[in-house]
């Protein structure tokens, strides 16, 4: 029986651990990783594919695109068939069914409002966004509210409005007494989370009654991103049955209730599945001829440090924003096995002179084989046993292309499979 | 007197502020131009120490610095934070004794800390320091400090443009001519991605009555008008563009060689020392540690610099280490950015206080400009003042310089606050910056409204390690929907442009990685960079291709038919009105 070893508890390195489980249900799966603040910072929107090279508005079918990337891109080295199989795992995983769930209904990009009344391309949504796709044609209706600054809901739906072929309106309305004091947005989702518990379910009618005045016919109306975090399908389904609209949610302030909910369901996902958790950090590793035997790791605040080992190992520790890849001032390194990265090891090189330009820092990452190993310069496997997935992948600017979420799915799945399959 | 001479001062710094504040208060006529913001030059990355004369070489030099700084003191207390520094002195350089030895002789006020005093007076100071002084080095806020600057010279009638550029000096038989002067402020419709799409009400961008006039009511939202240009014809011209003044000589078609020296500081995320401190070296090379707007900054290493375009920053390794060496935290503190401020200087200037008049009349045969090269925060009045003396000379006037006993006007008294009818509401929750703070800071008539940097030297947003990421959009919804929606795009764009160009000189180590979250959020999650586009919905037989739209149109037409329209759309029925009628 094979002991399989994932670093980095992400969207690539949870899918990782749970395809590998699912591939090789006798293998001992672990799955290692910091405690992941980092998902504060993610809306829970998927991109697979929302832009290519050369055009600059979303396309319309991330897999009819493919050809267009490059040969190293991770989707040319999966291949359509996997990155189907790959994306089928998702669905099935977050379906209707599912604590959360996400819908998984065409091969099409989905538009979806952004705080700044622009549209973003994405192709797996969470239910709570489903509702407000700018490219479902029905007029909307967004809600702002004077106590917070998250959302002008005037400005998103004047450019809305502008720019679609369909009306949308908004209001601005008073927060309920009871979240008025409140600033962010996670703390309110908690709040309406308890709500619930209340059999008068008050905060959220009070919710929905400062709305319900301002509505037309809309059937549908967004609210800033804060719909509850446990309880959000609840909340929801409260609020839009005394508003009788669909409702839903613009991703608007870290922490992003998405983010928060994603990370939840992947979390019980793993467990359910009887993969082993650790909140650790894995700083260094024991090799012997080209093949990794264990991982030495520490506990969150203290020096101790234990040995994991393994037969097969993952890296999915994420890119920059996550830490596993760092910058210094004399390159960028990758601080576990000192992979060899992909990218310029001149910090003034790094970046583009516009804020939001093509970052050459945003597509630094480890260089694979084939079989997403990491690989030297000249191409070989550093080590035997070692596979790269998600976003510590490099030569391609993923936030750019609106392709992270997808390539997390795509390469956690089919290494997955491959290891479980082969060890 | 019957003719008023018209002066105009290029550059918005401290120094360039002072000289149009004596000059109003003289009563001449002045206009002032800054490119781009108050403070957008070296002194908005400055130190804002406010010598005492202290650490002076010379005893001359120290008599003007204390003098500067207790006329300061008593016209600007309001932008002084703190009052006082302590200077730690090694015994290798100058001791502790024959420091205050010196003190003595310049009558500088100083007390000397030893022991327990330390550790009550600044915790953060290592253990091994037995001794030091206490200096009245004061440290001034220079936004503040400049920005009253302005307002006084506009009390006195003072004409203060920003975002006006001086791009053409001309020159006529020896004498300056006219000035050619840019107007334009981020915002205006060609940042925006399509100058010549028509708006949606019909106008065309830069020929609404934009602007950005106080008290102007307007029910059209506001557009910024684009790079206006206009000619001036003064009778003098101050060239106090800092590390720019080369430039601006040549522009006049006059070839000065200065030599540029860049100067780095290092701004950290938290704030090491609560007093201002400084490593006492002779000669320039001390280590200073000063905190701005609830942060620390550790200043400076001065290099020099042949390629302008190119500014990067010097080695700050030593002068951490310098630091470190007496203030053990500053070694765990978070480094989030290099500061790097370009002045230009000449050999012959013996120290950073000193300054050189550069009359072009005299030297290039160009009557009517004078450069000034050199100088520092703590003389810029004084400078002002000889400045002012000797342009007045020319001109037969003697008028005495008031400068020094005429307070400089604080913001909140100049400025009324704004009426919030809108509850109280957070924008930055890093900085506690408000809603009110933001209006407040927009409703002073010396800000270009569309310019976020104004807002920025006002209240703090973006400052330290975040760099406005999470709050940058929604400040912005402050000028909504005063202007339209492009302007307010344009406006962002043209900040998050500038905060950028602040960041990506030090790409290491967290700020890599903050960097690449914010671009996240602001790419993705935002999707800031969305180019016009008009969605419409059209079955693929009875529309054109896009390529039948007009050429001189960036804007696209996209067909939403062909995206996901999601699982609801067609599933469910409307929900009827009179449902909600209860
Ligand atoms: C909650 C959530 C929301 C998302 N929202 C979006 C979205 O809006 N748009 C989109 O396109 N994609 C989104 N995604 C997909 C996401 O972008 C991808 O998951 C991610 O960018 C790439 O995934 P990753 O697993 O490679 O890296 P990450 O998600 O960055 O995960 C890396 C993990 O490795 C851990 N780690 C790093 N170093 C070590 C170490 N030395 N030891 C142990 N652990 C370590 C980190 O703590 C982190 O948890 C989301 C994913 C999640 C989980
Ligand atoms: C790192 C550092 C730390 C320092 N610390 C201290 C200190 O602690 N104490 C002290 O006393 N002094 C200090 N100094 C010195 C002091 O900051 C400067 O001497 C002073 O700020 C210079 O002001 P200025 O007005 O001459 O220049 P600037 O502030 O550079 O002003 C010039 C302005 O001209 C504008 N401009 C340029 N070209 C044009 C054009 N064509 N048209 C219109 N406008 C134009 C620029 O945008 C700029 O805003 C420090 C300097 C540096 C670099």
């Amino acid at each position: 029986m094979s002991h399989i070893v994932v670093v980095g508890a992400g969207l690539s390195g949870s899918i990782a651990a749970l395809s590998a489980k699912e591939h090789a249900p006798d293998a001992d799966v672990t799955l290692l990783s910091t405690a992941p603040e980092r998902y504060r910072y993610e809306s829970g929107l998927l991109g697979v594919l929302g832009y290519t090279n050369g055009k600059d508005h979303p396309i319309e079918s991330p897999l009819e695109s493919f050809a267009t990337l490059s040969e190293t891109h991770p989707y040319r080295r999966i291949g359509e068939g996997a990155m189907r199989d790959g994306l089928a795992f998702f669905d099935n995983l977050f379906d209707a069914e599912s604590s959360l769930s996400y819908s998984s209904g065409t091969e099409q990009n989905a538009l979806v409002p952004t705080t700044v009344g622009n549209v973003r391309p994405v192709s797996r949504y969470p239910e709570a966004n489903s509702a407000g796709l700018v490219s479902d044609q029905r007029p909307m209706h967004i809600v702002g509210f004077n106590e917070l600054t998250h959302l002008d809901a005037e400005f998103v739906a004047e450019c809305l409005d502008s720019t679609m072929p369909y009306d949308v309106d908004w209001s601005t309305v008073p927060l309920p007494d009871q979240l008025s004091e409140m600033t962010a947005l996670a703390e309110i989702g908690r709040t309406l989370d308890t709500s619930l518990d209340d059999s008068q379910q008050q905060v959220c009618k009070d919710l929905a009654a400062a709305v319900r005045p301002e509505l037309d016919i809309e059937p549908r109306v967004g609210f800033p991103a804060m719909l509850g975090v446990e309880n959000h399908a609840a909340v929801r389904s409260e609020v839009a049955s005394s508003l009788h609209a669909e409702v839903f949610e613009i991703p608007a302030a870290e922490p992003h209730v998405g983010g928060l909910r994603l990370k939840r369901a992947l979390r019980t996902l793993v467990e359910e599945a009887g993969i082993e958790q650790a909140n650790v950090t894995v700083r260094e590793f024991d090799s012997e001829s080209g093949t990794i035997q264990s991982l030495s790791v520490h506990k969150e605040d203290t020096e101790e440090s234990t040995r994991i080992s393994g037969d097969v190992f993952v890296l999915a520790t994420g890119g920059v924003a996550a830490g596993g890849l760092v910058g210094t001032p004399t390159g960028v390194r990758e601080p576990i096995f000192d992979c060899s990265i992909t990218g310029p090891s001149k910090p003034s090189a790094w970046s583009d002179s516009q804020a939001l330009g093509d970052h050459p820092f945003a597509s630094f990452g480890v260089d694979v084989t084939a079989e997403f190993q990491p690989a030297s310069p000249s191409g070989e496997a550093t080590y035997e046993n070692l596979h790269a997935v998600g976003t510590v992948l490099g030569g391609h600017n993923a936030v750019q292309e609106e392709s992270r979420g997808g390539v997390a799915i795509a390469t956690g799945y089919s290494v997955g499979k491959d290891i479980a399959e082969r060890y | 007197m019957g003719y008023t001479p018209h002066i105009l001062v290029i550059g918005g710094g401290v120094i360039g502020t002072g000289i149009a504040r004596d000059f109003a208060i003289r009563g001449l006529d002045v206009t002032l131009a800054e490119r781009g913001t108050l403070t957008a030059g070296i002194t908005g990355r400055c130190l804002g120490v406010l010598y005492s004369g202290a650490r002076a070489q010379s005893d001359q030099l120290a008599q003007r610095l204390k003098h500067e700084n207790e006329i300061l003191h008593g016209i600007a207390g309001h932008c002084i934070n703190h009052d006082e520094s302590l200077l730690v002195t090694d015994n290798e350089d100058i001791s502790v004794d024959e420091l205050c030895q010196r003190l003595e002789q310049r009558s500088i006020s100083y007390d000397v800390l030893e022991g327990e005093e330390i550790d009550a007076t600044e915790p953060a100071l290592s253990d091994d320091i037995d001794r030091l002084i206490r200096v009245p080095d004061a440290s001034v806020n220079q936004f503040e400090l400049t920005i009253a600057n302005a307002r006084s010279a506009q009390r006195y009638g003072a004409e203060i443009l920003t975002q006006t550029e001086v791009t053409d000096i001309a020159v006529e038989d020896g004498t300056i001519d006219t000035v050619t002067l840019e107007y334009s402020p981020p915002g205006r419709a060609s940042d925006a991605l399509t100058p010549d799409e028509p708006v949606a009400d019909g106008g065309v961008p830069g020929s609404t009555s934009g602007g950005t006039m106080p008290g102007e009511t307007n029910d059209e939202p506001k557009q910024v008008e684009s790079g206006e240009t206009e000619e001036r014809d003064p009778d003098y011209i101050i060239n106090a563009a800092g590390g720019q003044v080369e430039a601006v000589a040549a522009v006049a078609g006059i070839n000065m060689t200065l030599e540029s020296r860049s100067e780095t500081t290092v701004c950290f995320d938290s704030k090491p020392v609560e007093t201002p401190l400084s490593r006492y070296r002779s000669g320039n090379q001390e280590a200073t540690m000063t905190t701005k707007q609830g942060t620390g900054v550790l200043g400076t290493v001065s290099k020099e610099v042949t390629d302008q375009t190119a500014v990067t920053p010097a080695n700050t390794k030593q002068l951490v280490d310098e630091m470190k060496a007496i203030v053990p935290a500053v070694g765990n503190a978070q480094q989030v950015q290099f500061s790097c401020g370009v002045r230009s200087t000449h050999p012959s200037l013996a120290n950073k206080h000193e300054y050189a008049l550069i009359d072009h009349g005299d030297r290039h045969n160009c009557w009517g400009m004078t450069t000034v090269v050199g100088g520092s925060l703590t003389t810029h009045r004084y400078i002002a003042e000889r400045v002012a003396n000797e342009v007045c000379a020319k001109f037969g006037i003697s008028r005495e310089c008031k400068t020094e006993s005429i307070s400089l006007p604080a913001t909140e008294e100049a400025v009324e606050a704004p009426d919030m009818s809108a509850p109280e509401s957070v924008i930055c929750e890093t900085h506690s910056v408000t809603r009110s703070d933001v209006q407040h800071a927009l409703a002073d008539d010396l800000v270009t409204e569309t310019d976020l940097n104004e807002v920025r030297i006002r209240t703090g947003v973006g400052r330290g390690g975040c760099k406005g990421s999470c709050c940058a959009h929604r400040l912005v919804m402050e000028l909504y929907p005063e202007y339209d929606e492009k302007t307010i795009r344009a406006s962002l764009q043209s900040f998050l442009d500038d905060l950028w160009t602040e960041q990506r000189g030090t790409l290491h180590g967290n700020q890599l990685k903050r960097a690449m979250q914010t671009y996240i959020f602001q790419k993705e999650c935002l999707n800031l960079a969305t180019p016009d586009v008009t969605y419409v919905s059209t079955s693929s037989e009875d529309e054109e291709h896009t390529t039948s739209e007009p050429s001189d149109s960036d804007e696209q037409r996209i067909n939403i038919a062909a995206y996901d329209s999601g699982p609801s759309s067609t599933a469910r029925e409307r929900p009827v009105w009179g449902e909600r009628q209860r």
